[in-house]
């Protein structure tokens, strides 16, 4: 676990009152999903620094809606596309993300209990073989898989599916240049309600 | 209760749907997605009480206000049901220890002294925060809440280098401040 990482938990998992003041759960909902201005973002932060029990809302309506107004292609209509689009994807590209993150928060690291890569870091995949796999989680799992390329555009999600390794269709990847790099992750749901998303991994299509 | 109540009506009806997706009136399947969504958003201790968040949700979708859905409405009305009942728990739990003073701990294997450490810590970190510049303050904030970079740019309206430059600045600023109080997280 990097410093960075030991802050956010040892902040996560500090007991907090609850302070006075809370704001409506819409209120944090729209000012997670990047609907209000920066100055009443501010606003909330700073309550939420005070109030345990707003930081844990806030953390959930950050994983429902997920990442802030990326370069997101629409995709098929299913719930658990709005669940694949809620994994980081503004973790990923941008900068280097070869190796296991350092002190970068560019990057996303694996959430505890996550699945880690059984595919090669920057291995080059066919365009039509691209089969990635994963490490098991507990018996009951299941998991969903985003691909995306370097400007966070997502090319595809699989719905939720019991297999560690999955194949992505080539269609799917129509979008990617031959040689360009792409970033994949998954999302395990657990059997006991928990999610757990993993680092983000980058292959190459070929 | 009467807070929670409010808060949920405010959700239900401050954000219109978009034309498509479900109809209101299509009970079973929006029954469905709503149990989808809130089972994704319910922590696992309330994960039992799913179906009772949805019919409180379904209660407010079936008053007439609205007549179609779509995921990102029903995602919406998800978090702020299962949030109104976070809430109204928490509030029952409070006046509950104020009422019983021999109620125990939320988990009373927790160690005592680990508790007492991470609640130092939180001060701490709390304190250190408050002196930081305003923009830092907000991004380190953010950035503790689990917001990778990019999120706080987009989230205060700034240049992902302006955002970079901001944590990064301001988790400097933090570690010397919890470093001047004899702490290292």
């Amino acid at each position: 676990m990097t410093g960075d990482d030991r802050l956010r938990d040892r902040w996560a998992r500090a007991p907090r009152e609850v302070a006075p003041g809370c704001p409506a759960p819409d209120r944090l909902y729209s000012a997670a999903s990047g609907e209000l201005s920066a100055t009443e973002v501010s606003k909330i932060v700073d309550h939420l620094r005070a109030c345990g029990a707003c930081s844990e809302d806030w953390r959930l309506a950050r994983e429902v809606h997920g990442p802030i107004a990326g370069n997101v292609v629409a995709g098929p209509r299913h719930w658990w596309v709005a669940a694949a689009v809620a994994l980081p994807l503004a973790a990923l590209a941008l900068f280097t993300l070869r190796g296991e993150p350092l002190d970068d928060p560019m990057r996303a690291v694996a959430e505890p209990g996550a699945s880690t890569a059984l595919v090669a870091e920057g291995a080059t995949l066919p365009r039509q073989a691209f089969t990635l796999e994963w490490s098991a989680g507990p018996a009951g799992t299941w998991y969903i898989l985003t691909v995306t390329d370097r400007n966070l555009t997502l090319l595809y999600a699989s719905g939720p599916i019991e297999t560690t390794s999955h194949l992505v269709p080539a269609e799917e990847l129509r979008g990617a240049e031959p040689g360009e790099e792409l970033f994949w992750q998954v999302e395990s749901l657990l059997p006991d309600g928990r999610h757990a998303r993993s680092s983000t991994y980058g292959v190459v299509v070929q | 209760m009467t807070a929670a109540v409010h808060g949920f009506y405010e959700c239900a009806m401050s954000s219109p749907p978009a034309a498509r997706v479900s109809r209101v009136s299509d009970h079973a399947e929006v029954r469905g997605r709503l149990l989808a969504a809130v089972r994704r958003v319910c922590p696992a201790w309330l994960a039992d009480d799913a179906d009772d968040i949805v019919q409180m949700a379904m209660m407010r979708l079936l008053d007439g206000r609205v007549q179609e859905v779509n995921s990102a409405y029903l995602n919406r009305l998800a978090y702020c049901a299962t949030i109104d009942e976070i809430r109204r728990r928490r509030a029952m739990r409070t006046v509950a220890s104020e009422e019983l003073p021999e109620v125990k701990a939320e988990n009373p294997s927790a160690d005592p002294g680990r508790k007492a450490d991470d609640r130092a810590v939180a001060t701490a970190i709390r304190d250190c925060l408050a002196g930081l510049l305003d923009n830092r303050r907000a991004a380190v904030g953010l950035y503790l809440e689990g917001h990778t970079v990019p999120e706080v740019g987009r989230l205060l309206d700034t240049t992902p280098k302006n955002a970079e430059n901001w944590v990064y600045r301001g988790l400097d600023d933090l570690r010397q401040c919890l470093l001047g109080k004899g702490v290292a997280p």
